[in-house]
């Protein structure tokens, strides 16, 4: 290490913080329930969403386009009507989730429900998908589209770029504008809607660019960008525009006074004038520039931190969110909530009271009264399967998938499926078999896509498939067993299917051990049935199967022995039977020694139906 | 005996972090990375929510079989990645604080001697990447390897990034006398 790097080190490094450990923990341990309880309840909410809202999503065009006949307006050239304000909010969960709502607040649904935080949502030209920047918890956020009624996520970009700021649609719906940070500067570049071609659009003239917005001619780009790098503290923000091949690079709002930050430039459908949002040392308010004069008006007060203007598709109204106006003590950040207002600063009216953020309309032109893109799209092969996943109906594709057809869930004629599979890496690249976070979905319906509900996150799974189904529970529903088969001690692990109700999306469960278990053969109380098999580092094990197929009973038994050691064997034999509640119960559980000379016989035949052999 | 689960560790999953592993953490290494989330972010109560958060995260996923082999540079690396998303979607909070605060007094709140506060405001003047870069490098001591891992970027890029930073750093801590004797270069 240089003196230089031993210097810094000294100085950055120092006196810490004080840290209550106890107080933490505690603080930590309740977080973590919190999270678990809300992620159990909430993961029965998305197929509902995806089906509401395409019915919602037909009403609100069709009741949209009725009430906005009269809006066309210009040189006889009809503009879009409004259709719903699409936003972000946080969520019990922790992450932030899409919503959208008819314009007056009604019929607010919510549109994504991942682990992931998905803000800066911006419509397409047609109004039928959303591109937004999504971000999962650990990974780079990226540019993603959604259609409007929810269902599957498409990434634009890849971990090359560090997506900073919200997408942009040109407006034929070819191009979609976004800022990222390339690892050198934070730019503004634009990909093709689906990904291809991304380039830089602006240089090192400025210096973090961010909130591009395309006029509505589609010949300018305008966007919020510092004149001054970022050694130089404190920057400003000023509004510039710039044509879509990154030439004529214009300053829009440059006035000698740098203490005025602009941001969030949104265009008049008649691209005459930029609404954006302006915060200083006096003042915080939406702003219009008028841009064949430089005229300014202020649209709002600017008594509050306002910012994310949003021009309505008609030109009616501007969307934006206001911080601070129900700010308790101590809050922080300052909750934002979404409010409208006319261009002339009248009819301001509060749509939000419990927190949302970056508001954005969804255009409806003229005749595209017809339902959105189905939210349950037909699954489609990758072009290059292996490297970018599948699309089996999830919000996300599945790499190294494996699959089970013909499954007749319900004995009622309909023939489903299911599937393992590791979820794709936000580069839209697949992880190494085996690592990951993999998932077990199912086709109960027999449309051919995996049901949204119960894919949930599983611990990574090396070899995983499908492997059978029964009916376990003699209810006349079938179960699906999944067998991990990797090294020699391949498990096999459990799962139900579920109808609609309150609390569950259809879709595919993972079976559990009711309480106490049997702690003594390591099946741990509510937790997944995994039952380990074959033979590997003394262990052995095996199951199979009695009274079936009035009442099922699964008989596990395993043997253990140190290897290289002259103790006698450890042997477990549990038996356990898949109750109406959807849980194993343990019959009884023996617990015995057996000399190693004379060890027992591992039983490996076909068992409940499902024949139940040691991998080879 | 519990019948273990073949194959190695970083492909099957690992055991969940038990109790005296969280809190061994809050002891030794908690207030560290909160103090690098808030400089490589520019936000002090952001930080340290990031970071109770990636906590949180790391827990469950551990509970549900995921191998966590650095429970420091994963929460670490998880914080850094929340609080650029609360960087991202809170422009207009962003901008609000900037009126009360000039940039660096948010992190610099946290620094607790003259000398430190200077060198927060240098690092917080930073471009973003070299901040982030400079942070777990002199703060925390990842070195080149760790670092590209964190924040999930290559070596080549870790390297430059911080020679940059670096050399930003000693312009402006006024540390140039000591390179000019520096005789085991860079």
């Amino acid at each position: 290490m240089s003196k230089v790097d031993e210097e810094l080190t000294r100085r950055l490094r120092g006196a810490q913080r004080p840290v209550d450990v106890d107080e933490l923990f505690e603080a930590l341990e309740r977080r973590r329930s919190h999270r678990e309880r809300v992620r159990r309840v909430q993961t029965g909410a998305l197929a509902f969403a995806v089906l509401a809202s395409t019915i919602a999503g037909f009403v609100v065009l069709r009741s949209a386009f009725e009430v906005d006949e009269d809006t066309n307006v210009g040189d006889g050239f009809p503009l879009p009507a409004n259709g719903e304000i699409v936003f972000s909010a946080g969520s019990p969960d922790g992450y932030v989730h899409l919503y959208a709502m008819q314009p007056d607040g009604a019929g607010r649904r919510r549109i994504t429900d991942f682990g992931s935080d998905d803000t800066t949502p911006e419509v397409s030209p047609d109004g039928r998908t959303i591109a937004f920047v999504h971000q999962l918890e650990d990974a780079t956020p990226a540019i993603a589209t959604i259609p409007i009624g929810g269902g599957v996520v498409t990434w634009l970009t890849d971990g090359e770029l560090f997506v900073t700021d919200g997408p942009s649609w040109s407006p034929d719906g070819t191009r979609i504008a976004f800022a990222a940070h390339d690892g050198e500067s934070q730019r503004i570049f634009a990909t093709n809607a689906d990904g291809s071609d991304p380039r830089a659009i602006t240089g090192d003239d400025v210096h973090w660019a961010e909130g591009p917005a395309w006029s509505p001619d589609g010949s300018r780009i305008a966007f919020a960008a510092s004149p001054i790098s970022g050694d130089e503290a404190p920057s400003v923000w000023d509004i510039y525009t710039v044509a879509p091949d990154g030439g004529d690079l214009t300053n829009v709002t440059r006035t000698s006074d740098r203490s005025h930050d602009e941001s969030s430039p949104t265009w008049s459908p008649d691209g005459e004038r930029i609404a954006f949002a302006r915060q200083g040392l006096e003042e915080s308010a939406i702003v219009l520039r008028r841009l064949s004069d430089g005229r300014e008006t202020h649209v709002t007060e600017g008594s509050f931190v306002e910012g994310s203007p949003a021009w309505s598709p008609d030109g009616r109204w501007i969307a934006f969110d206001r911080a601070g106006v129900d700010r308790d003590p101590g809050e922080h950040p300052a909750r934002q909530d979404l409010w409208l207002i006319h261009p002339d600063g009248t009819g301001e009216t509060r749509l939000t009271t419990d927190g949302a953020f970056d508001p954005t309309w969804q255009p409806l032109p003229a005749g595209s009264i017809e339902p959105p893109a189905s939210a349950t799209p037909e699954p489609t092969a990758s072009p290059s399967p292996g490297t970018h996943g599948r699309d089996i109906g999830l919000a996300f594709p599945v790499c190294h998938v494996e699959n089970l057809t013909g499954i007749d869930w319900y004995g009622e004629g309909t023939v489903g499926a299911a599937w393992t599979g590791a979820r794709v890496r936000p580069d839209g690249r697949c992880p190494e078999e085996g690592t990951g976070e993999y998932v077990v979905a199912a086709d109960i319906d027999g449309d051919g896509v995996a049901e949204p509900g119960g894919m949930g996150y599983f611990p990574s799974c090396l070899f995983c498939r499908p492997y059978a189904t029964s009916d376990l529970n003699a209810d006349g529903v079938l179960e699906l067993v999944v067998l991990e088969e990797a090294s020699s001690t391949p498990s096999y692990s459990f799962y139900e299917v579920s109808v609609p109700t309150s609390e569950r999306s259809p879709g595919i469960y993972n079976l559990s051990v009711a309480p106490p278990g049997a702690p003594e053969a390591n099946l741990s109380a509510n937790e997944p049935l995994r039952l380990v098999v074959g033979g590997d580092e003394g262990f052995s094990g095996g199951v199979t199967c009695e009274a079936y197929p009035e009442a099922p009973t699964l008989v596990y038994t395993w043997v253990f022995g140190e290897v290289d050691a002259d103790t006698d064997l450890e042997v477990h034999t549990t038996r356990l039977q898949l109750g109406e509640d959807g849980i194993f119960h343990v019959l009884g559980s023996d617990d015995s020694l057996a000399p190693r000379s004379d060890p027992p016989t591992i039983p490996t035949d076909s068992a409940c139906g499902v024949d139940f052999h040691p991998a080879p | 005996m519990r019948p273990t689960v073949g194959g190695d560790d970083r492909s099957r999953g690992g055991r969940p972090l038990n109790e005296a592993e969280i809190r061994g953490f809050l002891s030794h290494d908690y207030a560290r990375v909160v103090n690098a989330v808030a400089l490589a972010s520019g936000s002090d109560p952001g930080a340290e929510d990031a970071v109770q958060e990636a906590l949180v995260r790391a827990w469950i996923r551990s509970e549900r079989g995921e191998h966590i082999e650095s429970l420091p540079a994963w929460v670490t690396s998880v914080a850094l990645n929340l609080s650029r998303s609360g960087w991202r979607r809170a422009v207009a909070e962003r901008r609000a604080s900037r009126r009360v605060r000039a940039p660096g007094e948010a992190a610099a709140a946290s620094a607790s001697t003259e000398d430190q506060v200077e060198v927060a405001r240098a690092i917080v003047a930073l471009p973003r990447r070299e901040r982030e870069v400079a942070v777990l490098r002199y703060l925390l001591g990842f070195d080149t390897k760790e670092t590209a891992g964190v924040l999930r970027i290559g070596e080549g890029t870790v390297k430059s990034s911080l020679a940059r930073a670096r050399a930003h750093l000693a312009e402006r801590l006024r540390v140039q006398d000591l390179e000019a004797n520096d005789v085991e270069g860079r």
